[in-house]
Parts: structure tokens; sequence; C-alpha cells
């Protein structure tokens, strides 16, 4: 009989739920209540972010998944009158169906080879984040080229300093990245007023 | 796990349980009353003296009453929908401080096995971003319930609804980001702390951000002059027409209790929350207690304007509804992020030095 401490027992309570719940998006034919068990996806993959202890990460998951993209996606789901998806069109190319799922399938395989054996992947460099009491420590070169400490302490402040100090130029890019994004979607969804 | 911490953990929850539910009925009475006074009448005065026995009679009711489901809704969705709603309301609680560290009585030292208590049952690192994603979620309810009515109304009043909470959780998050960019931090302890020797409302990033806030938990709890979402006039109730019985309680309770939290939430970003002022008491250990009284009666004053504005100001129109949100309140909470931090770095020592 094994010992099991309590985060292990939330982990396998919350990581059966979010399977479960994932495995009924793909398989229900009501895309609500699909869209509804995908929210239940994202709270159970956010618990088990909290049972590792990173909050900020598990609040962000519910507030832009489950809080933002979700409820814009059953909107929109609402107001299109949808009727129950058939089942029928699932069996209609059973080869494809099979090849697909074994490439799949072998590529998982790999994946949890990789994992459990430790095939050695280009790790990211955790600079100065402590991982057992989650401070982070970095030596800041100012202006004058004078050396001054800088620590946080917490989960935000943790997340925060590493985005702004070691992965900036990343971060910026992906600003340019969204930016580029809500142009292009502004100017798909614009009027074309010379066409009326 | 130390068997003495669960002790007070539970302590704590079914406390919060029972004054929340307990606040509630007395919510709803408050409500009727004072809407008879406003329009010159009694209001319930039947149940018990001054009708205080009213809350009581009507949970009984409720709880009484046929739980009718209609023939064609989608059964699941429309039993989740009223769940969803009430989860989201007390879940809220868990992380809100009432008050700092009181000491305990000696009878209940013996119990807890402990000397001090804080008033609050989490303290999360991003205490403020919690609250935003659960009040994020308190949506799904509303929404759920209109699409799994089967019923034009209903329908059409959860999409309101959800184009109304979805528009202002922008302006009332970016008031609050100016509040965490004075305050350094996420957690509500610390904005409380913060404000020790000068409340949110003083400072002018605050007091624009106030009003930002303000407006935006009208519209985040649909209540009059926003509630167009079960506007009666043109929708029956909107989205919980097809709902009676408990379950039609449980919407009604989550919308009261929606707008405590939101009282209390106010309260202590930009009321000082749980300070006492002027020093009175300083030192002594019973000044966390009156902390938490001054706490209270900050929270039932932004409880009591709730019903007042319902009582006195008029519904608006839909479309005056989202020029409000995205034209004016968007571009004014913008501008107060950017006040914020011109004060953070340059006068905010000024602007104390003028206060104290």
């Amino acid at each position: 009989m094994n010992e099991y401490t309590i985060p292990q027992i939330l982990f396998y309570f919350f990581g059966t739920i979010s399977v479960i719940a994932a495995l009924g998006v793909i398989l229900n034919r009501n895309p609500i209540t699909a869209a509804v068990l995908l929210v239940l996806t994202f709270f159970s993959l956010s618990a088990i972010y909290a049972i590792m202890g990173a909050t900020f990460i598990a609040t962000m998951q519910i507030l832009v998944y489950a809080g933002a993209i979700m409820v814009l996606v059953v909107f929109v789901l609402m107001l299109l009158s949808l009727r129950t998806e058939a089942i029928s069109h699932v069996w209609e190319y059973p080869l494809k169906k099979i090849y697909l799922f074994f490439t799949v399938g072998i590529l998982l395989l790999f994946l949890a080879m990789g994992v459990s054996i430790g095939v050695p992947h280009a790790k990211v460099p955790t600079v100065g984040v402590d991982a057992t009491t989650g401070a982070y420590e970095y030596n800041l070169m100012d202006v004058q080229g004078k050396a001054t400490e800088f620590s946080a302490k917490g989960n935000i402040a943790v997340v925060g300093a590493s985005t702004f100090i070691d992965y900036l130029l990343p971060f910026e890019m992906i600003s340019i990245l969204l930016l580029v994004a809500v142009i292009g979607a502004v100017i798909l969804a614009k009027k074309k007023l010379e066409q009326q | 796990m130390d068997m003495t911490v669960l002790l007070i953990w539970i302590f704590k929850i079914l406390n919060f349980f029972i004054i929340i539910l307990t606040g509630v009925a007395y919510y709803t009475l408050a409500e009727r009353k004072f809407a008879g006074f406003i329009q010159d009448r009694p209001g319930p005065n039947r149940a018990g003296i001054f009708g205080l026995l009213q809350p009581l009679a009507d949970g009984i009711k409720f709880l009484t009453k046929e739980e009718v489901i209609p023939a064609n809704v989608s059964k699941g969705m429309y039993l989740l929908a009223p769940a969803i709603s009430m989860t989201c309301a007390i879940l809220a609680w868990s992380i809100i401080p009432f008050g700092g560290t009181i000491p305990l009585p000696d009878f209940m030292v013996g119990i807890l096995g402990t000397e001090s208590l804080d008033l609050q049952v989490a303290n999360p690192d991003s205490g403020i971003l919690i609250l935003m994603a659960i009040s994020g979620l308190a949506v799904y309810g509303i929404m759920i319930a209109g699409w799994a009515s089967n019923n034009k109304y209903s329908l059409l009043g959860g999409i309101r609804a959800t184009a109304q909470m979805i528009s202002y959780e922008i302006p009332l998050g970016l008031s609050l980001v100016a509040i965490i960019i004075m305050t350094g931090s996420l957690r509500l302890t610390d904005v409380n702390d913060m404000q020790k020797g000068l409340w949110n409302i003083f400072t002018p990033p605050g007091f624009i951000g106030f009003f930002i806030f303000l407006v935006a938990i009208f519209a985040e709890t649909n209540r009059m002059p926003f509630d167009l979402a079960e506007a009666e006039s043109e929708l029956v109730v909107g989205f919980h027409t097809e709902y009676g019985a408990f379950k039609f309680a449980l919407f009604f309770l989550a919308e009261y209790m929606n707008m405590i939290t939101m009282s209390c939430i106010t309260a202590l970003l930009f009321f000082g929350g749980y300070n006492v002022p002027f020093g009175i008491l300083e030192g002594s250990v019973y000044q966390p207690i009156l902390g938490v009284g001054i706490f209270l009666v900050k929270v039932l004053f932004f409880a009591f304007f709730f019903i007042w504005v319902r009582w006195t100001v008029p519904r608006f129109r839909y479309d005056q509804l989202m020029k409000i949100g995205w034209k004016k309140l968007i571009p004014w909470s913008l501008f107060n992020v950017f006040l914020a931090a011109s004060y953070i770095l340059f006068f905010k020592d000024s602007w104390w030095l003028f206060f104290n």
C-alpha cells in the first residue's frame, strides 16, 4: 500500500477530471456542452498549476481562457442557431482516420518515452530564479556601471521580474506580433465603404 | 498538514458562509424596505415586527414551491446555470479580508488552539487578479441560463448580459490597474495597509478610478441603471424567465451576494478598508476589532448606495450603455493608468505631505 500525499491525491483527481472533460469536448455532439466541458478542462488544468505552486499562472489560466476567450466562444455559439451535429460522417473514411490516429499515437509515444527516459533537450536557462523559495535574485548594472541588488519575492513579482528583465526582447516581439494581429483583425472586420 | 490549521480554516469558512447567507437574506429585506421608504409606502411589514421575519418567510416559500422544469429545456445546462451563479458569488468571499489579526476570547483559544485569527480565509499573492477571474466567471451562469431555457426572451437577456459584462470588465480591470500601480502589490491586505496614511479616494488617480469603478460595478452586477438583462418592460425578466422556486432564489441571492462583494471591494480598495482613522486606540489589541466595525460601516453604506441608485435613476438604453462603456470609460481609465504612473513617480511624496 503506497502512501499518497495530499498534493498527489489532488493531482490524480484533477488530472482525471481534465482528461475526461477533454474527451467530452471531442466526443460531445452538442457544441455548447462541448464548450462548457472545455471550460471545465481549463479549470482542472489551473488546479494542477495551483498544486505546483504557480498560483499566478493558475489565475491567468482562468482569467484569460475561461473568463475571456471561452465566454466569447460560447457567446458566438449562442448567436448561431446550432443543431446537434450529426455523428455519421466520423466514420466516412475509416482508413484515413486510422492512419491519422496511428501517426499521432506514435508521436505521443515518443514524447512520453522522451520524458520518462530523459532525452537531453534544450533547456531554458533559469537566470536567478530560486526554484525552492520562489525568490528572484538579480544583479543589475545601472547607468553608471554600478551593480544594484534586486530581489523579488512571491509569484507575481518573479514572473514580472523575469519578463521585464531577462526576457524583455521576446516579450516586446510578442507585443508587436499581437499589435499586428489586432490591426489585421480590425481591417478584416471593417466595412468596405467604397463597395456600398 | 497541521490539525490546528485545518480546524481554523473550517471555522472561518463556516462562519463566513453563515454570515454571508444571513447578510444576503437581510439585504433583500433592506432593499424592499428602502424601496418602500423612497416610494412613500411601508414596505413588507406583516412577518414579525417591522417585517424582520420576511426573509425567513420568503425562504420557506421558495423551498416549498413545486420544482417545475419546462419541457423543451436542455435539462443538464438548465440545472447547472443557477449553481454556477451561486458558486461564483460565494467563491469571491474566500479572499476578501474583513479585518486584521484580531485577538480571540479565552474559551475560543482552548477550542482552536490559537490566540489570534486573521479575518480572511485565504491570502493569495494575486488577490485582485483572482477577484477579477471570479467576476469574469459569473457571466457563465447568466449566459447558460439564457441559452438553456429555450426561450427567446431568456436568450436575448442572456446575450445582453454577456455583452454588457464583457464590455464593462475592461474599465473595471483598468481602474484596478491604477490601484495596483499605486500599491505595488496585488495582495488585498497590502492594498489595505498602503492606505494607512491616506485613503486611495483622496489621491488623484484613486478619485478618477473610483467613479470608473463605480459605474463598472453597477454594470457587472446587472443592477439599475444598467439592468438591461432583465428589463421587465421588454424581456419579461430576461435570463431567468423560465426559472421558478429555489432555482430562481439562487439567481436572486447570487445577485445580492455580488452586490455585497462589490461593496466590500469598493470599501477595501478606495475607502481605506479596515484601517482605523486618526490613530484611535493605537497600539491596543482592540484596534483591529474597531477596524472590522469601521469596515462594516463602509460596506453597509455602499450596499445602501446600490439600493438608493436603483430606486432613483431610470434605466439606460442599450446603445447608450455601450457608448458609455467603450467611448467614455475606457479612454478615461487608460488616462487614469497613465496618471497613476506619473503620480507614483513624481508627486506622491508632496501629495502625502499635503494631507499629513
